[in-house]
């Protein structure tokens, strides 16, 4: 295992794209850290950089103590896990495990000895003289990580790994490459798209757009305090609802209606009064009970809770209501805020922090 | 020197210092490896099994008229004819030998034996017959002789090898599946 340090890394292809840049980055060893953003937004060329897949254009990668900023991949112990599984047909589950090691000319007996406790981790044991299309989708993946764990690498990476999975089988994954990380104790680094599994594998997540690294912070951080409009409206399904309006008294003032601030949210935005701000609320943090009105135009029953779409005098907006609401198309009613979840913007769309968060 | 072959392992256990636990770890080592020894020896012995086919068939002699005098025709003819069909049988059942003792099969291994032994005889049916009739010289005839002698002990090793190999991954996995039904009755 091993700490990583990212330090101003830049990547630009040939083409003159920019696909990353100044990307910091200090992980811890044994930490899980998921990065995620839309296609894209340079989080894959990240990761290749990590694994040495693709040069470094500026910056340094230390791994542990080595730089390997010029390195090459394969003197950079690190394992790769990829979102195709990169498995060879003709080998069985068992010689796929083995392969890498049996490349160095590890002896038979020592590669043995790690794919057997690797393939029960992975309940594998059953599986390990078929080939690798006799498995099914999660069996492959299982295989593809289970080559990696053979290896007892420094650190794991994931490109996307469950991307070719139905829902069902990439929750049981998730839940498995979790509690493999516990077992392990490794330092994993992960790509995906998909916030969820964001937001349930990660110690610490870091949000990328468009090249650049937007918030790193815990699960918790990135989806109750997220740094700018883009975090808030990226992380979450259904997204923040973004509300323009002005600070004026106390008072958020939108588009044809107002919020009275609770007492900590005045003081937080006092700085701001009458320049145009943005008021984030996380659908689930709406009420049913209030004095604001809302249209509904459309009722989604997901079974715990349900999604309510309208408007609150034009302004969209998404509800996460507890139970089977019973609302229907064209229907007005009351709604209120948990004064304490609302989250303001400032013209820049960067989050409005206490003076202390700064 | 370190060996790697389990097989090997296995038979000079005693003299390599092995463990009960290695030994085991050997066996089990079984389970997913291919029977390589057997495979290789399968391999040189068919090689041998094409050299002398070959050497054999290098007398074939074309007349000025470009007609093929096979073999001297009137002496061998039959048997000349019947020598290609069961080189082209054998290549094919020693093939699918190799393959099914690659997986420890001990049918293929039994077979695979008759082959090898069946391959010792041919060396002093056809060969013997185009030495008896002046077409292969004695020295051919030797060269000849010994390959196929080399092909049927190498075919024979990896059958009995590979028989070996099937018993002792057998009753090692009775012995696991009997700690296992036992663990499940607990």
């Amino acid at each position: 295992m091993a700490s990583l340090n990212l330090e101003h890394l830049r990547k630009i292809y040939d083409s003159g794209n920019l696909a990353v840049e100044d990307f910091n980055l200090d992980i811890k060893d044994g930490e899980f850290i998921v990065l995620v953003g839309p296609s894209g937004c340079g989080k894959s060329t990240t990761l290749r950089m990590i694994a040495g897949l693709e040069s470094i254009s500026e910056g340094k990668l230390m791994i542990g103590d080595k730089d390997c900023t010029n390195l090459a991949a394969k003197d950079r112990d690190i394992a790769m896990v990829f979102q195709n599984y990169a498995l060879y047909a003709n080998m069985s589950v068992y010689q796929n495990m083995g392969f890498s090691l049996m490349l160095r000319k590890v002896d038979p007996q020592e590669i043995h000895k790690l794919i057997m406790p690797a393939a029960k981790i992975l309940g594998l044991e059953g599986q390990l003289n078929k080939k690798p299309r006799e498995l099914s989708g999660g069996q492959r993946q299982r295989v593809a990580m289970g080559r990696a764990i053979v290896r007892e690498p420094k650190v794991f990476l994931f490109d996307e790994p469950l991307s070719n999975l139905d829902a069902k089988l990439r929750s049981s994954m998730r839940r498995e490459i979790k509690l493999l990380h516990h077992r392990l104790g490794a330092t994993m680094i992960y790509v995906t798209h998909d916030q969820t599994e964001a937001l349930t594998l990660a110690d610490r997540i870091v949000v990328m757009s468009m090249g650049r690294v937007q918030q790193i912070g815990t699960p918790y951080e990135i989806y109750n305090n997220p740094a700018n409009i883009f975090v808030g409206n990226f992380i979450g399904n259904p997204p923040m609802n973004f509300f323009e309006g002005t600070i004026k008294d106390g008072k958020f003032i939108g588009k044809g209606f107002e919020v009275v601030l609770s007492k900590e949210n005045a003081a937080l935005t006092k700085g701001h009064d009458g320049k145009k701000v943005t008021l984030g609320i996380r659908p689930e943090n709406f009420t049913a009970e209030g004095k604001t009105d809302f249209k509904v135009d459309l009722v989604e029953h997901l079974g715990q809770y349900s999604l309510v779409h309208g408007d609150v005098v034009g302004n969209r907006c998404i509800l996460k209501l507890h139970g089977w609401q019973r609302f229907e198309h064209g229907d007005d009613i009351k709604i209120g805020v948990r004064q304490e979840m609302l989250r303001f913007f400032d013209e820049a769309g960067d989050a409005i922090k206490a003076k202390e968060e700064k | 020197m370190k060996i790697k072959n389990p097989l090997l392992r296995l038979i000079f256990a005693k003299q390599l210092g092995e463990s009960e636990e290695e030994k085991k770890l050997q066996i089990d080592m079984l389970r997913y490896r291919d029977n390589k020894l057997a495979t290789t020896l399968g391999y040189i012995g068919m090689l041998c099994f094409i050299l002398a086919f070959c050497f054999i068939y290098s007398t074939i002699k074309i007349s000025d008229s470009d007609n093929i005098n096979l073999l001297g025709i009137t002496q061998s003819g039959f048997l000349c004819g019947l020598d290609i069909f069961i080189n082209i049988i054998m290549l094919l059942f020693l093939f699918l030998a190799i393959n099914q003792i690659k997986v420890y099969s001990k049918k293929w291994a039994f077979a695979t034996i008759g082959l090898g032994a069946f391959q010792i005889l041919r060396a002093f049916l056809y060969p013997l017959a185009l030495l008896n009739a002046g077409i292969l010289d004695g020295g051919l005839f030797t060269v000849v002789l010994i390959l196929y002698i080399i092909c049927g002990a190498l075919l024979i090793f990896a059958g009995i090898a590979t028989v070996l190999l099937h018993n002792t991954l057998e009753n090692y996995l009775k012995t696991v599946k009997a700690i296992e039904n036992e663990r499940l009755a607990k």
